[in-house]
């Protein structure tokens, strides 16, 4: 396989690793997320961050992908595609670039839960209900 | 395969048992806390999964983010420093992440605990 074809396949390939990297994420946290949502309230807010939650991920991810660049030091094409090694080091830094966003998102949800969190139990205990579970 | 190939995936196995290695004995402790403080079934569910991702997620981003560029016929030793150096970079990514979490725990602790305890 000649450099050239190595770039364009590499770079889609990579590109579907994205959505993979963030689909797999997404399903994994998909059940729990739900369950949090639906315990919050059944209003627009749940709505809001459950259709919110993928694109959460899914944008971070490709923003790692898409923040990484071929043209370091102002290479020319030709001379990305001279060496191999250059082109599968780029291809590591994009993977590691779009692991890196999806995790940066997912601190970024765990805030967001806790924010909903408390204010689902500050709501509770204004309007006077007793919290899920009683304390010992 | 070559001897870098090799080099990077002894980085990758390595970092993939760290990772593993650092969740499963921190993992009934969290929950435990988890439990205390966000009373929510899959609260814990979501946070514990998300400490899996976070350390996983990081510990492959710090091998990934590591090249290996020796050249054919370096000594063994080259290698293992290579591998180490690399391995100093995923313990770093890794412990920025688990001091992202730490904080967040935190937090957690702070917001949520505080309330039930006055």
């Amino acid at each position: 396989m000649t450099n050239d074809r190595y770039l364009i396949v590499s770079y889609f390939a990579v590109a579907a690793m994205t959505i993979t990297f963030a689909g797999t994420t997404w399903l994994y946290l998909r059940g729990s997320f739900r369950g949090i949502t639906q315990a919050l309230s059944s209003g627009n807010l749940s709505r809001i961050l459950k259709a919110m939650f993928p694109v959460g991920l899914f944008l971070p991810a490709f923003l790692g992908f898409l923040s990484v660049s071929y043209r370091g030091c102002g290479k020319s094409y030709e001379d990305i595609v001279k060496e191999r090694s250059y082109l599968v080091q780029i291809n590591q830094e994009q993977i590691s670039s779009i692991l890196l966003w999806i995790v940066a998102a997912l601190l970024f949800w765990d805030l967001v839960i806790l924010f909903a969190l408390r204010f689902r139990r500050t709501s509770n205990q204004s309007s006077g209900e007793s919290p899920d579970i009683r304390l010992p | 395969m070559s001897a870098n190939t090799y080099a990077f995936i002894a980085l990758f196995v390595l970092s993939a048992a760290l990772a593993i290695g650092l969740f499963f004995p921190l993992r009934d402790a969290l929950q435990g806390l988890l439990q205390h403080t966000v009373r929510l079934p899959d609260g814990v569910t979501f946070y514990l999964r998300s400490f899996f991702v976070l350390l996983f997620f990081s510990a492959m981003a710090g091998a990934l983010g590591f090249t290996s560029d020796l050249k054919p016929g370096s000594y063994f030793m080259e290698y293992v420093w290579k591998v180490a150096s690399g391995l100093s970079n995923v313990l770093a990514q890794m412990l920025l992440c688990l001091g992202g979490y730490l904080v967040l725990t935190t937090i957690i602790l702070a917001s949520l605990k505080i309330k039930d305890d006055k």
